[in-house]
C-alpha cells in the first residue's frame, strides 16, 4: 500500500457527457471537465442549480460513462469495470434519497451494499451495526424506510454508502433538509472518513457548511469546471462567486463588510470571525490603562 | 356538529384546532404512530405561519393535514380540527381542497408526471377549470419568476434536481391558492433560488394576500418570512412566537437539535466572550451593531438594535 499516497484516487480526464440524443448541441450537461481526488482531500463541489454537479457526481462513481474523456479509478477506465465493483471504491449518495432506498427494513437497505459486494454475514452485521451507530440509527433499523421523515430517509442511503466504506465517497447534497444534529453527524462522518485516507466530493449549496468542512472547493458553471482551489481562496472571493451566481457564507460576508474597521476579511467559519472581532474589540476597549469590563 | 362553515372564515383563513395524529401502525400487531400532538393555531390571509423542528418532529405531516392527504389518503387517527375557510380537510374530498390549498411536497418527484415542464404548471389549473388562456398567462409568468421560463417544454424527468424543485413551486404557484403550504421548498435550490422564492412569496402575500404555511429547516428562511413561528418536537408546538422572539432562545433550540439563523449563534458567541449584548439575525443590523460597537468608547454593552426582518 505504501507509496499509494502520491496516486489519485479518482482521475477525471477531459470528461464531456449530454443527456440523450440530443442532436441539438445545446444538451450538454458537463463540457471537457478534468479533476483529480487524492488521499485526505475533502472537496467541495458547488454551482447553480443545473451546473452539471449531479451529472459529474454520477461519473465518479460509474453510473453514467463520459460521452468523451475518460474517468480512471484506481487506475482503471470506470467503462471497464462493472459498477458494483466500483462500489467498494467510490460509493454515491443519491441527491434524492428515494432513489436509492429499497428494502423492508432499514437494515436490511444498508446490509444490502456489503453483502452484494461478497462480505460474510457475520462481516455485514458488523459493518450495518458499525454506522447505524455512526448516524445514531438505532431507533429505526426495523422500521420500513419509506415509513420515515424524510431527513431520516437521507441518513439511512447515506449509512447504506458507508457500509461498503469506500475509498471515495460521493455526497450528492447529504446535509439538504437535515436539522442541525443531523448536520454535525455527516460532518463528524465526513471528517473522519479523510482523517482515515479517504477521500470525500461533496455536493452542497450552503455556502457556510462547504466554507466550515471542505478543504478544497471546486466550481462548476454551465457543465464547466470554472475554478478549483483551497476553500479559503475560494470561498473569500466574493467576485468568483456573485459571477457564478453562488454567495459568501454568511460571516465571510459579515466580516468583509467590516474589513474597512480593520477586520480580517477571510474568515471562513463563526469562531474564526469571533476570535478576529474579539482581537479588534479588545483592542479598542481594553487597552492598558483602560478598565475594561 | 358542524363548527365548518362558520360566516367570518375567508377561503385563506387557516384554523387548526388541537390536532393529533396517529399514522396507521407500521406492522398490525403494533402501536399507531403518534405524529402529531395538540397543535393548535390559526392562520389569516396575508400572513404567514413557520414551522421548524428537527428531523421526524412532524412538519411534514402538519402540511398533509392542511390539505386533507392527512388522514384521507393515509389513514390513521386524527383528533381535533384543521379547517380552510371553514372547510374540513377530515371529510371534504381533496380534490376540492386543492381549489383553496396548493402544495409544494418535499420530495418534488412526489408530484411531478414526467411530462414537459409547461405540462406541469398546467395541470393544476387544468383539473380547477381554468380557461386555456388565462392557463398560458400563468405558466409564463410563474415558470419565469422560478427563472425556469427556457426549460418551458423540457421534459420534468430529465431535469436537475433543483430545476425540479422550481417547477414544482411554479406549479403550486400557477393554482393561484388561497392557502400556499410549503414544505422545504428551497432544500435544493441554489443561493439566487432561495432569493427568487422569498420574493415571489413576498410578492404573494403583498399581492393577493395568500396564506402561507412554510416548513423548513433553514432558520434564515423562516426568520425572512413567518409571522409567526412554531416549533415543533415530537409532534408538539413547544414554542411560539415571532422570530426574533422565538430565536432568542439559542441554548433550547440546540437541545431539541436545531440552530437559531447563523448570525445570531454568532452574536451569542460573541456575547459569551466579550460580555456584549448583541442580538442580530440580519446582515445589515449586525453590520450596524458591531460596527458601533468598535466605535463607541467605553462601550456601551446594551447598544444593540433588536433585528427587525422585513
Ligand atoms: N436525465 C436527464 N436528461 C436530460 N437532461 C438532464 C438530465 N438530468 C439533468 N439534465 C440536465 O443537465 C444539466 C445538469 O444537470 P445536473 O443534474 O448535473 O445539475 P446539478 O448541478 O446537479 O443541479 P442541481 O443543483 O439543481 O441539483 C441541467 O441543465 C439539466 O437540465
Ligand atoms: N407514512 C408513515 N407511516 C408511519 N409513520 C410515519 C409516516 N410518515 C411519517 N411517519 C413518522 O411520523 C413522524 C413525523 O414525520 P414527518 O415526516 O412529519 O417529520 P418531519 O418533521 O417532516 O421530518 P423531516 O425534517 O425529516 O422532513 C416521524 O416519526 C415519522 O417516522
Ligand atoms: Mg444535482
Ligand atoms: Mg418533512
Amino acid at each position: 500500500m505504501s507509496g499509494t499516497h502520491r496516486v489519485p484516487i479518482v482521475q477525471v480526464q477531459s470528461v464531456s457527457y449530454h443527456y440523450g440524443s440530443t442532436g441539438d448541441g445545446a444538451g450538454r450537461a458537463i463540457s471537457d471537465v478534468t479533476l483529480e481526488i487524492g488521499h485526505g482531500e475533502l472537496i467541495a463541489l458547488v454551482g447553480q442549480n443545473g451546473s452539471g454537479k449531479s451529472t459529474l457526481a454520477r461519473h465518479v462513481n460509474g453510473l453514467l460513462k463520459p460521452c468523451s474523456g475518460r474517468v480512471l479509478v484506481h487506475g482503471v477506465d470506470t467503462r471497464e469495470v462493472p459498477i458494483h465493483r466500483l462500489a467498494r471504491y467510490v460509493g454515491y449518495a443519491f441527491q434524492n434519497p428515494d432513489d436509492q432506498l429499497f428494502a423492508a427494513t432499514v437494515v436490511e437497505d444498508i446490509s444490502f451494499g456489503p453483502r452484494n459486494v461478497g462480505h460474510d454475514p457475520a462481516e455485514v452485521e458488523r459493518r450495518a451495526g458499525m454506522v447505524i451507530e455512526q448516524l445514531g440509527l438505532g431507533g429505526v433499523a426495523g422500521h420500513h424506510p419509506f415509513l420515515l421523515n424524510r431527513s431520516t430517509r437521507r441518513l439511512v442511503a447515506l449509512a447504506g454508502v458507508l457500509a461498503l466504506t469506500p475509498d471515495v465517497l460521493v455526497l450528492d447534497e447529504p446535509t439538504d433538509g437535515l436539522d442541525a444534529w443531523a448536520v454535525d453527524r455527516v460532518q463528524a462522518v465526513v471528517r473522519h472518513h479523510v482523517a482515515d485516507g479517504g477521500a470525500v466530493l461533496l455536493i452542497s449549496h450552503d455556502m457556510g457548511f462547504v466554507a466550515a468542512t471542505a478543504n478544497r472547493v471546486v466550481i462548476l458553471r454551465g457543465g464547466r469546471v470554472v475554478a478549483d482551489g483551497p476553500t479559503r481562496t475560494v470561498m473569500t472571493d466574493l467576485s468568483l462567486l456573485t459571477a457564478n451566481n453562488l454567495a459568501l457564507p454568511p460571516v465571510t460576508r459579515l466580516a468583509q463588510a467590516l474589513a474597512p474597521r480593520g477586520m480580517r476579511p477571510d474568515v471562513l467559519n463563526p469562531e474564526e470571525f469571533c476570535d478576529a472581532y474579539a482581537a479588534l474589540w479588545r483592542a479598542r476597549h481594553l487597552l492598558p490603562g483602560t478598565s475594561g469590563p | 356538529m358542524k363548527p365548518e362553515g362558520q360566516a367570518s372564515n375567508a377561503p385563506g383563513t387557516v384554523i387548526v384546532r388541537d390536532l393529533a395524529f396517529h399514522y396507521p401502525p407500521l406492522r398490525p400487531g403494533l402501536a399507531p404512530v403518534q405524529a402529531l400532538d395538540g397543535i393548535s393555531f390559526r392562520a389569516e390571509p396575508g400572513q404567514t405561519v413557520g414551522i421548524y423542528g428537527s428531523g421526524g418532529s412532524g412538519k411534514s405531516t402538519l402540511c398533509l393535514a392542511l390539505n386533507g392527504i392527512v388522514p384521507q389518503t393515509t389513514g390513521g387517527i386524527v383528533r381535533g380540527e384543521v379547517t380552510i375557510g371553514g372547510w374540513s380537510t377530515r371529510t371534504r374530498p381533496i380534490a376540492q381542497l386543492s381549489s383553496r390549498v396548493a402544495v409544494v411536497f418535499q420530495n418534488p418527484d412526489t408530484s411531478l408526471i414526467g411530462r414537459s415542464v409547461e405540462d406541469e404548471v398546467a395541470f393544476g389549473p387544468e383539473n380547477l377549470g381554468v380557461p386555456p388562456a388565462e392557463i398560458e398567462r400563468r405558466i409564463e409568468t410563474t415558470l419565469d419568476r422560478v427563472g425556469m421560463g427556457a426549460y418551458r417544454w423540457q421534459r420534468s424527468s430529465e431535469l436537475s434536481g433543483g430545476e425540479k424543485q422550481r417547477v414544482v413551486v411554479a406549479a403550486a404557484l400557477a393554482m393561484e391558492p388561497a392557502v400556499l403550504v410549503l414544505d422545504e421548498p428551497t432544500a435544493a435550490l441554489d443561493p439566487h433560488g432561495t432569493t427568487a422564492v422569498v420574493d415571489v412569496l413576498r410578492a404573494l402575500i403583498a399581492e393577493k394576500r395568500t396564506t402561507i404555511i412554510l416548513a423548513a429547516q433553514d432558520p434564515d428562511l423562516l426568520a425572512a418570512l413567518s409571522d409567526e413561528l412554531l416549533i415543533l418536537d415530537a409532534g408538539r408546538v413547544v414554542r411560539r412566537g415571532t422570530p426574533q422572539e422565538v430565536f432568542m432562545h439559542g441554548s433550547e433550540l440546540r437541545k431539541i437539535g436545531l440552530t437559531a439563523p447563523p448570525l445570531l449563534d454568532l452574536a451569542e458567541r460573541l456575547n459569551a466572550m466579550l460580555g456584549t449584548d448583541f442580538g442580530f439575525l440580519e446582515h445589515a443590523v449586525a453590520l450596524q451593531s458591531l460596527t458601533d460597537a468598535l466605535e463607541r468608547r467605553p462601550p456601551a454593552l446594551r447598544d444593540s438594535v433588536p433585528s427587525s426582518v422585513t
